[in-house]
């Protein structure tokens, strides 16, 4: 039952959809806009929707938004389409569609603007839609940027056309165009009028266009708002059903400095075409070049109605001023400083000498910063004054006032600072000091600068001159003891190893001098008759002569083993066997009673010493594993 | 006359009141200074410096005192000489700073162009926050370690020990060798003549020690200068851009 019914609302909806196809077209279109007041520094989005369906796809003109910079746009077909019913030759065609436009809209100006409806032609009928009315206050920001969207005149005999508050001047060209937006008609002397250049080409730069000619700005203080740069930013914009693409060539605030009619000059441009793979394309074509036509302001002077005395800063502005401090020595400098803020020409502002008596004042030292926020020229002015009081006391620095005009609520006004006290202490400068000090002083600003000096000492040790350690005759004699003592150790080392060294070579020698002392010694034992000593001296000198020749001991060696030792250091067997007879004599006659007498000894010890004189000679071999 | 003056004043601040004098000058000549005289303070310090002190302090106030009389180039000599006494001092190195820029611009406004400040070489840049002194004593202690690690290393026997003062002696040594560096460019021993500063504004340079010489250019007060010679009223310099010649005694004055 349930299905039953779909399918019957199914039919139904398509049978009245087939009716809608074959009825006449259908056309709806709504404008609405999400707010209907605003002030110059908000946006407004609008949107505008057109639905048709049957028949065919509907023409649609947009109204101009005369007052109003588009800072973004987006057409949207969220459902189109078109089908028939029936053969083809009998065929009806159906069309739906829906296309929505949505524009973020920015005021110009302040006002009340009308959007006009939006028409929408179909089915050889026009439809149209509501009106949009938009009431804009004054915003924060009350200088419009200028208005690169709007439609410019496609004239080339009165090219520019001046409207109730701005200029805007365009020699249409369906190639390329320059155009000049100015957003005042009319302004003061010293107020800021805003001048923006825009370039409309029909496709893309493919490289930065040449300024051939900058405009001729002769009257007016000139503030770059966008540099001058490479690169360049673009828009798309439709003008007369052209797309272009749009550049800011250049935008300046222009401050007039006198009266009368200002004319901001032509510029000229060259744009090249193409891109250098064109050239070989035959679409090639040659540089463009275009002139902007030139704007004229109307310049007014102040009104010298309530116009007060000195020179009036046109725009917003306040001062204030401080003391770097506010106690002085009399005599000493102290820094007045006096900051003008706000919206205006602030390089043309100037402030008076501050007015405080009894104290000199120096030439100020100025510095601005300029900014441009919103393209609306405002900063700050500082000047300092260094301010030498004279005399002591409690001085009064009485306020520094600032004539202003307001061009928007066309009065005057003066704006001043607070008054400050400064206390000097000291003794006051005499006449003639004073007069020296001025004829010192006589020097540029820079020279009266003292605050990059000091302040001085008050208190000092009145040291002399402090005894330079290089000049002190014990210093390089301190330097050289630590080298000296190590040197010395290095001496001392040396000797000592040398000492060492020539005692161990003339041991041998040594031994064989005691042998010999030993035998004579022996000898005059055998003197006495001690003959058993004579043998056992003759026995120990051997003894000593082989451990000194061979440097290692020879008591624990038998006969046998003591001659083949011998042998192995390199003694001649002969001189060997000698050796051990002499001492193996030596023991037997120690104990025998035999070979006592006189001649026996003097003969033994006459080959004694033969013996010892070829053990001095002898030379051992190297030491080598005992046997 | 003017040595004799000298003299007298010298033997009356030698005195054992003269400490006393000395201060009274001095507090003399900072009441000169809060008077904004700063002729007469800076020749009341003046008198102080020429009885032989040799004070950061009293160098910093007539350094300042000068400056705020327009004198730059004896400022930046006084300011020198502070920062000779007392490396490091922040306030004289603005001073000097201060007095070089001030030259350069009122160079730059004469001229066209001015050099503001040329920098030192690093090895000077380096040394600069120490003082002579300070490094000589160093050089002292660091030759006492290396050679006593050197004379340990030699007599002990030790092994741990061995390699202990093996490490230690050359990282010692290294250290000295910075310090003999440093204190060689400190006390310009391996430069020419004495540094000096010329005092005078467009000081002529003379291609000899006679006025009727002829000139070779001219000094700027302020200018960095070395004092290679001296001859009777004439000393031979040369200047900071490498130009040499005779100069008047009293324009130029060493640091």
């Amino acid at each position: 039952m349930e299905a039953i019914r779909k399918w019957m609302l199914m039919t139904s909806a398509l049978s009245v959809l087939v009716c809608f196809g074959e009825a006449r077209a259908q056309i709806s279109v709504e404008m609405t806009a999400d707010r209907t007041r605003m002030t110059t520094d908000e946006n407004v989005v609008l949107q505008i929707e057109v639905e048709a369906s049957g028949g065919e796809e509907p023409d649609i003109e947009l109204p101009s938004f005369d007052g109003f910079e588009i800072v973004q746009q987006q057409v949207s077909r969220p459902m189109q389409f078109s089908f028939s019913f029936g053969t083809s030759r009998g065929a009806q065609r159906v069309f739906r569609s829906t296309t929505r436009y949505v524009f973020v809209l920015r005021p110009f100006r302040e006002g009340t603007f009308t959007i006009q409806p939006v028409r929408v032609a179909a089915g050889g009928k026009n439809y149209r839609s509501n009106s949009v009315t938009l009431v804009v206050g004054k915003g924060s920001n009350p200088l419009p940027q200028s208005d690169p969207t709007q439609q410019p005149r496609q004239s080339t005999d009165d090219a520019v056309q001046k409207k109730a508050d701005y200029v805007d001047a365009t020699d249409f060209d369906q190639q390329a165009f320059l155009r000049t937006v100015v957003d005042k008609a009319e302004a003061y002397v010293g107020e800021q009028v805003t001048a923006t250049i825009y370039l409309y080409v029909r496709s893309r730069l493919t490289a930065n266009p040449s300024i051939e000619t900058e405009p001729n700005t002769d009257g007016f203080w000139i503030h770059d708002l966008i540099q001058p740069s490479t690169n360049l930013t673009a828009r798309r914009q439709i003008v007369k059903g052209i797309p272009f693409t749009v550049y800011p060539l250049r935008r300046f605030a222009a401050f007039p400095l006198r009266g009368g009619a200002l004319t901001i000059g032509s510029m000229t441009v060259s744009i090249e075409q193409g891109s250098l793979f064109d050239f070989f394309d035959r679409r090639f074509e040659p540089n463009l070049r275009r002139a902007s036509v030139p704007v004229t302001i109307e310049v007014k002077e102040l009104p010298e109605k309530n116009r007060p005395q000195g020179e009036v800063a046109v725009g917003h502005f306040a001062v204030s001023t401080k003391l770097d401090r506010d106690q002085v020595a009399t005599g000493d400098a102290v820094k007045l400083t006096a900051t003008v803020t706000g919206t205006g020409n602030l390089r043309t502002v100037s402030l008076a000498d501050p007015k405080a008596p009894g104290v000199q004042v120096l030439r100020p030292e100025i510095r601005d910063l300029v900014e441009s926020p919103n393209d609306l020229v405002s900063g700050t002015r500082v000047y300092e004054w260094l301010l030498v009081p004279q005399s002591p006391g409690r001085i009064e620095i009485g306020t520094i006032d600032l004539p202003t005009f307001d061009p928007e609520q066309k009065r005057y006004q003066t704006v001043r600072s607070e008054p400050l006290a400064l206390t000097v202490v000291g003794r006051s400068i005499q006449a003639e000091e004073d007069k020296e000090a001025v004829v010192a002083d006589d020097t540029p600003q820079e020279e009266a600068a003292g605050n990059a000096f000091g302040p001085i000492r008050t208190s000092s040790a009145l040291s002399r001159d402090p005894a330079r350690l290089l000049d002190t005759e014990w210093y390089f004699w301190a330097l050289a003891v630590a080298p000296s003592i190590w040197l010395l150790v290095l001496a001392v080392s040396s000797i000592r190893r040398r000492l060492e060294a020539s005692s161990a070579k003339s041991a041998p020698k040594r031994a064989v001098r005691n042998a010999q002392q030993r035998l004579s010694q022996a000898m005059a034992r055998a003197a006495r008759g001690d003959i058993k000593g004579y043998y056992g001296q003759v026995a120990s000198a051997l003894t000593t002569v082989l451990e000194a020749r061979l440097a290692e001991p020879v008591g624990g060696y038998t006969l046998s083993e003591l001659r083949t030792r011998l042998i192995q250091r390199g003694m001649q067997e002969a001189l060997a066997s000698q050796v051990v007879n002499e001492l193996e004599r030596c023991d037997f006659l120690r104990f025998g009673s035999t070979g006592n007498s006189p001649e026996q000894i003097k003969t033994h010890t006459g080959r004694l010493r033969e013996l010892f004189a070829h053990l001095k000679e002898f030379t051992p071999a190297a030491t080598e594993a005992n046997p | 006359m003017r040595t004799l003056l000298l003299a007298a004043l010298f033997t009356l601040l030698s005195s054992p009141a003269s400490a006393q004098s000395l201060q009274r000058i001095f507090s003399s000549a900072n009441e000169a200074y809060f008077r904004g005289d700063f002729a007469s303070a800076a020749k009341d310090y003046e008198k102080i410096v020429q009885a032989g002190v040799r004070d950061a302090d009293v160098y910093f106030n007539l350094a300042t005192a000068y400056a705020r009389a327009g004198e730059y180039g004896k400022a930046i000599l006084f300011y020198e000489r502070g920062l000779k006494a007392k490396p490091g001092d922040e306030a004289a190195e603005a001073g000097l700073a201060a007095c070089r820029n001030l030259l350069g611009k009122r160079e730059a406004e004469k001229q066209g162009e001015a050099v503001v400040q040329t920098r030192p070489p690093l090895s000077e840049a380096l040394v600069r926050p120490f003082s002579e002194n300070l490094l000589a004593g160093l050089l002292l202690l660091f030759d006492f370690a290396f050679f006593a690690l050197l004379i340990a290393l030699r007599l002990s026997e030790r092994e741990s020990l061995r390699i202990g003062l093996g490490i230690a002696a050359p990282l010692i040594g290294f250290l000295l060798i910075l310090t003999v560096g440093g204190l060689l460019v400190k006390s310009e021993a391996l430069k020419e003549g004495r540094a000096a500063i010329v005092i005078n504004d467009e000081a002529a340079i003379r291609e000899g020690p006679d006025p009727r010489a002829q000139a070779r250019g001219k000094a700027q007060q302020g200018q960095s200068a070395r004092i290679i010679k001296g001859e009777a009223d004439y000393v031979r310099v040369r200047l900071s851009d490498g130009s040499e010649g005779w100069m008047k005694r009293s324009d130029v004055e060493a640091i």
